[in-house]
């Protein structure tokens, strides 16, 4: 990183605190602090939801996704256009009647107290967890890649969100993501562009995508019915259906952003524009990661793309080994290149089978590189147990550092801290709101002024914001760290979306039945997930159908126990 | 009434927009294939 870099990053994120704590001085009551006044109109909603949602895991990891496994990761979203449909049909409009604060203010209304408070503790649970991996996320990346101290950097990125979060509140997050929307987007356009710049002169765009489509990256659709892919054009539709019911109908991280909406039209907009604009978003972030694969085909790679990994294993006994494989990895790039350069020629002449006879070159020649890879991973693992083997979430970071500019290389890491900070802004905003409103509030004495509960709600922010901090000090990085989010998600988040579903729709339920549900399936669900029964996507199709089919036999029950004549 | 036929065509447009997403996908993964 050059001074251009630093100066970039530093102004980037800088701006961003100040402009936040600037623009949103002086909140007075809750419903200033909380719902940002009511004044938020449809594209502050749409961009905030959307921030909120793509998190620095997504800029890191998606792409280095698209690299190894392609495209079909788009498939997950393809449920979250009719959960907001739904959305704005049912959950929005009812928020807004009964003037809530957040989401679980409305299962007191429909239930009682206590479910209220443990749809309110297990928010707490997951959200807190997952706000200490926003953090951790970029962070482990970012240092194992630049040699910046990991305590550090969790500390800093914690820092400037709770500074701007704990000041403004509500209003701070959305106002500092609608600028980090577009640093993100304009960031990531450009290294789009600049990828396409570094392909041999010759190849068009449309021909990097057969390159890419000769490898399989571009396998985009998968209408297999089986359970145990994890993504399909099915599981995206239900599973994926599901999960974004439950994250933007019931997660106070995202319930939050819209309402704060000025009226019920406006929060409907903003999700409407979060249904319209997602897929493709994710598309094109994958697009990047397809292209870097492209543009590998014709550079050198490393073997392994963290560079912590490689480390430990050349100063180990394995190191010679290493050294065999990485010779190996050289000639089957060569190979590689040259089963594209014959790709490419067949494609010009528009020889088909000529074609066909180079795909099959380039697929076995990315077969030996998988092999090779997996031996290295092998032998890295054999050196250092506790190092990283999996370098997913270091491709599209190693070639941000390696291949762009002096100045784009600043701007791409505000880029994924701008992301970093959006999505955990969020995060500890509603968490802070929970624990004041949710359970401070409903559970102690009234009497106090509008300004306590504001003090109380930046209190409880910075709390959070400390505990996701030492959470991120304390982590330790997953298989992915993408999956990690939704694995957490999928786990708690079926059990809440089957609660508010029976709140909406099945009135004849009542609190109690719920309460019992609730935390029956919750267990059921923990020991599913321990016990590998389905695919985590499942898990929250399965959690929701559970806890509303538990309800509705406990109630059920409840009703002949209580009144013996209605079983004759 | 007004007001619900407008939210019905937003909808519709998601729907729509999105389904053609989905076309627009399978078409790059079988001219690429």
């Amino acid at each position: 990183m050059g001074n251009l870099d630093w100066f970039v990053l530093s102004g980037t994120l800088l701006f961003i605190v100040i402009y936040g704590v600037w623009k949103t001085r002086g909140s007075k009551n809750v419903s200033d602090y909380v719902l940002a006044g009511n004044q938020a109109r449809w594209w502050t909603i749409g961009l905030s939801v959307m921030a909120t949602q793509a998190s620095a895991i997504t800029f890191l990891s998606t792409p280095g996704q698209a690299f190894h496994d392609g495209m079909g990761f788009v498939q997950f979203y393809f449920g979250l256009p009719l959960a907001m449909i739904v959305i704005c049909m049912v959950f929005v409009p009812i928020y807004h009647k009964l003037k809530v604060y957040t989401a679980y203010e409305f299962l007191e209304k429909r239930f009682d107290l206590k479910t209220r408070s443990l749809a309110a503790i297990l928010f707490l649970i997951q959200r807190g967890l997952a706000a200490g991996i926003t953090i951790y996320a970029p962070s482990i990346i970012l240092s194992a890649v630049l040699g910046w101290d990991l305590l550090t950097l969790n500390i800093i990125i914690g820092i400037l969100v709770i500074i701007y979060t704990v000041s403004g509140g509500t209003k701070a997050v959305s106002v500092t993501q609608k600028q980090q929307m577009i640093i993100i987007m304009t960031g990531m356009f450009i290294a789009f562009f600049f990828i396409l710049g570094a392909l041999p002169p010759e190849l068009t765009f449309g021909n990097a995508l057969k390159v890419a489509g000769a490898s399989e990256k571009l396998n985009i659709l998968d209408f297999e019915l089986n359970t145990s892919s994890r993504y399909t054009f099915w599981s995206g539709i239900t599973g994926g259906f599901f999960l974004a019911l439950a994250y933007f109908g019931t997660d106070q991280s995202q319930v939050q952003r819209y309402l704060s909406g000025k009226s019920v039209r406006e929060s409907q907009l903003g999700l409407v524009f979060n249904g319209l604009l997602k897929i493709p978003m994710q598309f094109f972030i994958l697009l990047v990661g397809v292209m870097v694969f492209v543009f590998y085909q014709y550079h050198p790679s490393p073997l392994n793309f963290n560079p912590a990994a490689t480390i430990a294993v050349e100063n180990s006994e394995f190191s010679e080994d290493y050294k065999e494989l990485e010779e190996r990895h050289k000639e089957i790039e060569t190979e590689k290149m040259m089963a594209q350069d014959e790709f490419y020629a067949a494609l010009k002449l528009k020889e088909y089978a000529a074609t066909v006879e180079a795909k099959q070159h380039i697929l076995a020649a990315n077969q030996k590189e998988r092999v090779n890879r997996e031996k290295a991973k092998l032998l890295i693992s054999q050196a250092d147990n506790l190092v990283e083997t999996n370098d997913k979430d270091y491709v599209f970071i190693h070639f941000i550092l390696n291949n762009l500019p002096r100045g784009l290389i600043g701007l791409l890491l505000a880029v994924i801290l701008s992301a970093a900070m959006s999505s955990t802004a969020s995060e500890l905003n509603a968490l802070g709101t929970i624990t004041a409103l949710d359970l401070y509030k409903r559970n102690m004495k009234t009497g106090f002024t509008p300004k306590h509960y504001v003090r109380v709600s930046k209190g409880f922010t910075l709390v959070w914001g400390i505990i996701a901090i030492v959470i991120a000090g304390v982590a330790d990085l997953f298989d992915n760290l993408i999956q990690l989010v939704n694995i957490i998600g999928s786990i708690f988040y079926g059990n809440v979306l089957g609660i508010f579903l029976l709140a909406f729709f099945l009135k004849f339920v009542k609190g109690n039945a719920v309460f019992v549900a609730a935390i029956i399936t919750q267990i059921v669900v923990i020991f599913g997930f321990m016990g590998d029964w389905m695919s985590y996507l499942w898990l929250n199709a399965f959690g929701c159908s559970l806890v509303i089919l538990l309800a509705l036999v406990l109630e059920v029950f409840d009703r002949v126990l209580r009144n013996p004549a209605l079983e004759q | 009434m007004e007001e619900v036929r407008k939210w019905k065509r937003a909808y519709t447009l998601v729907i729509i927009m999105n389904i053609l997403y989905v076309l627009v996908f399978y078409f790059i993964m079988i001219s690429n294939a």
